[in-house]
């Protein structure tokens, strides 16, 4: 247990060095994020009624966009991270030290997360100059803290699986991009199931990724479930332990593969 | 007027300096400018018709030099002139007169095939469509690519002795009379490397073309250079001809024979007015080293001797100093 | 050294790598619907489509299909151009390009050409299908026009790209600056968020953006308005041709500033 705090503290030491102090990337990163949210948004007020309450609406885009810059983490800085440790000729190394992965995840999940609150933060002042202060309130923390415990469970997962596919087979750039921007959209993530048309209601429910995000919306904006609490808690924590396992053994099948048969060492864009 | 000067010579290099600034932390916030002198008042010149080594470790200078020659580097200070023309101040007119060669590894399109990759090149170098296929065509079958199907493999699908093969093809295009080659054997399995040096070679001694080669392979730079340049910490600290620069060492040669016959060999080897030894072995051989400045001046005397007393001669070499020798020589001595 | 031969590399340059990299052609043809239809699905959820067209006066499908269909075809030139330096850098041809007597300004202006024409073909998949289901035949020839208004408006970036990447190329970590440059410039376009509804500040910015004048003319061509159509087009081609200058200037700055420091041969 030791072993594993060091090595992933070593990890979370060398990726905060990296990419957090020494990276003036993190300070330009957010200036962009900015200016994309601005970019994304500022057509959404032509369709708001005026009698609607900009905050709320402020609101709502601030949940959006969290729920969506974790699907972005999960995509870009876990599932994408075994093929920058390809292209810069780390993986190997990796391996051969027998340190496994889960130290590595455990270390470059803080810097996601301490990356992910910091963008809120700017998230935060540009919707207050778009629409003013979202209107935020923490209605249930304990179902809060739920929520957001399982949606990290379904991306590790998610990450796991795109992780797997890409060093195995090469994804490229573009396709993660594009599944990037659809998952979140497709699986309710985005959305308040119940503004969904019905069918597509139907296939999020059928998806893990709907539950932790009913929850958390419920938790900050006060939005009921499409279903009763008991059955979103039940199926939420179900879906999301069997995802879990899926993505876990896929996982492993797709190291052993590559073990044998070498990575494709395709660029990613 | 200085172009007047120089118009016979490929290269002229007169004093070149060279400083680069490097920013080294200090601190969490603070940092200090350290100046490194890469080159500090380099001179030398390449004709043409032969090829010239410039020689040295890592560091010493070498890429520095070559890149400022190509125009991708300005000097502090020095002049330095490529085929008469002034390489800051007429920059665009020494481009028309230079093939390049820099690292082996990159520099290419990867989803273009070789063929492709040389087609756009030509058009970056003014070379209209019908002499540009001409030129391909010529220069993939001299480089025996067609065989290695650069036709249609993408450069992605390379080995490091194809895209070094192209990459010189590259530098040949536009048949340019002065080439500049920095390390162009760099990695290579040994019949790549072989070729790339013959055709280097030939490319200086038939087609008359100036050649600066770099490289850190003493016995690479033994074969393909007429003269060599040794370079060290940004100095040349030596130059001439590889025979020149061994014979400036004083080191002794050794003359080493091996022999077969009866036990007076002290006869032969008691007149010898110099430093020797002798091994026997238990088939009756003895090896016979002999330590001498000149050679020349003994060899064929000593030979004459062994003979004159009856023995058998299996072996007779001389060995000279390396120009590894003349490069420690010169650079720690 | 004519522009002829430099685009025809270019060209062999670009199409041999688009159409080897099948991923990329495919997100060319996605991309506009995946935009499109992302801020659709966001309006529709916190808005209605009736208000959209009350502040307007374009249905938002057409508006949005448009918008991104515009915004994919300027910024494919403004990112080859912007971004062709640091490809360069990392691909090692760049000592090659700088070593050689290219026209650097004939070079750069080569450069976007066979990307843009890519693009802009995308109408075909983009816009074309959505305006024929709208407005029939009359949607075909309205988006064929609107195809060529888009061009127009890509080639009139060609200029401010080029000034803008001779300076921001002599940073340390430009890329960095284009990821901020990138968005700032697909903002400012007015493509997504009329012109006409930015603070004025924004609006005075924008308007120094050649191709946001061919942004407005397409529009006001939805909307049946025809005033200042001309006026539009004029400023947009002048300031494209009053940018060049600058741009020749900036890529000179550049390659001085690269030589000065070294160009990397690795």
């Amino acid at each position: 247990m030791l072993k594993l705090i060091r090595r992933a503290y070593a990890v979370f030491k060398a990726y905060a060095l990296s990419d957090l102090v020494r990276s003036k990337g993190f300070v330009y990163g957010l200036i962009s994020f900015s200016i994309w949210i601005l970019l994304f948004m500022s057509p959404l007020t032509l369709f708001m009624d005026p009698q609607q309450s900009p905050q709320t609406i402020a609101a709502y885009g601030f949940t959006a966009i969290l729920i969506f810059m974790f699907y972005g983490a999960a995509t870009w800085d876990w599932a994408a991270e075994l093929r920058w440790m390809i292209n810069d000729g780390r993986l190997e190394y990796y391996i051969a030290s027998g340190s496994g992965f889960l130290p590595h995840y455990l270390g470059i999940l803080p810097i996601s997360l301490i990356w992910v609150f910091f963008a809120m933060i700017v998230n935060y002042i540009v919707l207050s100059i778009i629409w003013g202060p979202p209107v935020l309130a923490v209605i249930d923390i304990s179902m809060l803290i739920y929520g957001l415990a399982l949606l990290l469970v379904n991306l590790i997962a998610y990450a796991l699986i795109l992780g797997g596919t890409i060093i195995a087979s090469g994804v490229s750039g573009f396709i993660m991009e594009i599944i990037s921007f659809i998952l979140p959209v497709a699986t309710g993530g985005l959305t308040p199931l119940s503004n969904l048309p019905k069918p597509l209601q139907t296939f999020a429910l059928l998806t893990p990724f709907s539950y932790p995000a009913e929850i958390i919306r419920y938790s900050i904006l006060g939005w009921f479930p499409v279903i009763e609490f008991p059955q979103l808690i039940a199926r939420g924590i179900l879906f999301a332990a069997a995802f879990l396992a899926i993505s876990l053994t896929y996982f492993r099948y797709q190291i052993k593969k590559i073990l044998r048969e070498g990575t494709r060492a395709t660029a990613l864009w | 007027m200085l172009r007047v000067m120089y118009i016979d010579k490929a290269i002229v290099v007169e004093n070149i300096v060279k400083r680069y600034r490097v920013k080294k932390k200090i601190g969490f916030l603070r940092s200090a400018t350290e100046v490194v002198e890469a080159l500090k008042g380099v001179s030398f010149s390449v004709n043409y018709g032969e090829v010239v080594g410039l020689l040295g470790p890592n560091g010493a200078g070498k890429t520095t030099t070559i890149k400022i020659l190509a125009t991708l580097l300005t000097p502090d200070s020095g002049e330095a002139y490529v085929a008469g023309y002034n390489v800051v101040k007429e920059a665009d007119k020494v481009r028309k007169k230079i093939g390049i060669m820099l690292s082996v590894e990159k520099g290419f399109y990867g989803k273009l095939t070789g063929r492709e990759n040389l087609e756009y090149f030509a058009a970056l170098y003014g070379l209209d469509g019908r002499r540009s296929r001409e030129r391909i065509d010529y220069l993939i079958k001299l480089l025996e690519l067609d065989r290695l199907g650069a036709d249609y493999k993408l450069l992605e699908e390379f080995s490091l002795g194809m895209k070094a093969r192209l990459s010189l093809a590259r530098a040949l295009l536009s048949d340019a009379p002065i080439l500049l080659l920095d390390e162009p054997t760099l990695g290579l399995d040994p019949p790549s490397a072989r070729r790339i040096r013959e055709l280097v070679k030939d490319l200086a001694h038939r087609d008359g073309k100036a050649i600066l080669y770099t490289t850190h392979n003493m016995f690479e730079a033994e074969l393909v250079c007429d003269r060599i340049l040794l370079i060290n910490r940004g100095v040349i600290v030596a130059k001439g001809t590889p025979k020149e620069l061994k014979q400036r060492i004083p080191k002794l040669r050794i003359v080493t024979l091996t022999v077969k016959g009866r036990d007076n060999i002290g006869n032969v080897l008691d007149k010898l007015n110099t430093k020797f030894d002798v091994k026997a072995d238990e088939n009756g051989l003895y090896s016979v080293r002999i330590h001498v400045q000149n050679p020349e001046d003994i060899f064929n005397d000593v030979v004459k001797r062994f003979i004159e007393n009856g023995f058998e001669i299996i072996s007779a070499r001389i060995e000279e100093p390396t120009l590894e020798d003349v490069f420690i020589y010169f650079s720690e001595g | 050294m004519g522009l002829y031969p430099l685009l025809k590399a270019e060209f062999k340059l670009v199409y041999g790598e688009l159409f080897r990299r099948k991923s990329a052609f495919i997100a060319m043809i996605i991309y506009p619907y995946l935009f499109a239809g992302f801020t659709l699905f966001f309006g529709y959820t916190i808005g209605s489509p009736n208000l959209f067209i009350e502040r307007v006066g374009i249905d938002p499908v057409i508006f949005m299909i448009t918008a991104s269909y515009i915004v994919m075809s300027i910024t494919a030139v403004i990112d080859d151009v912007l971004w062709r330096p640091l490809s360069d850098t990392y691909i090692g041809t760049i000592p090659y390009i700088l070593a050689s007597p290219v026209n650097r300004l004939k070079l750069f202006i080569a450069i976007p050409i066979p990307r843009l024409l890519a693009m802009v073909s995308m109408g075909f998949t983009s816009i074309t299908p959505i305006y024929v289901l709208y407005y029939g035949f009359r949607g075909a020839v309205t988006a064929l026009l609107i195809m060529a208004l888009v061009a127009l408006g890509a080639l009139s970036m060609v200029s401010i790209a080029i000034i803008i990447a001779g300076l921001v190329h002599t940073i340390n970590e430009s890329w960095r600056i284009l990821n901020i440059v990138r968005p700032l410039i697909m903002v400012l376009l007015g493509a997504y968020y009329p012109r006409i509804f930015m603070p004025f500040a924004a609006y005075a910015i924008s308007f120094l953006i050649p191709s946001s004048h061919i942004v407005e003319v397409v529009h006001r061509l939805f909307i049946g308005s025809l005033d200042g159509i001309y006026i539009s087009l004029a400023i947009a081609i002048t300031l494209a041709l009053l940018y060049m200058p600058g741009g020749r200037k900036s890529l000179m700055y550049w390659e001085r500033r690269k030589v000065a420091e070294g160009v990397k041969t690795y």
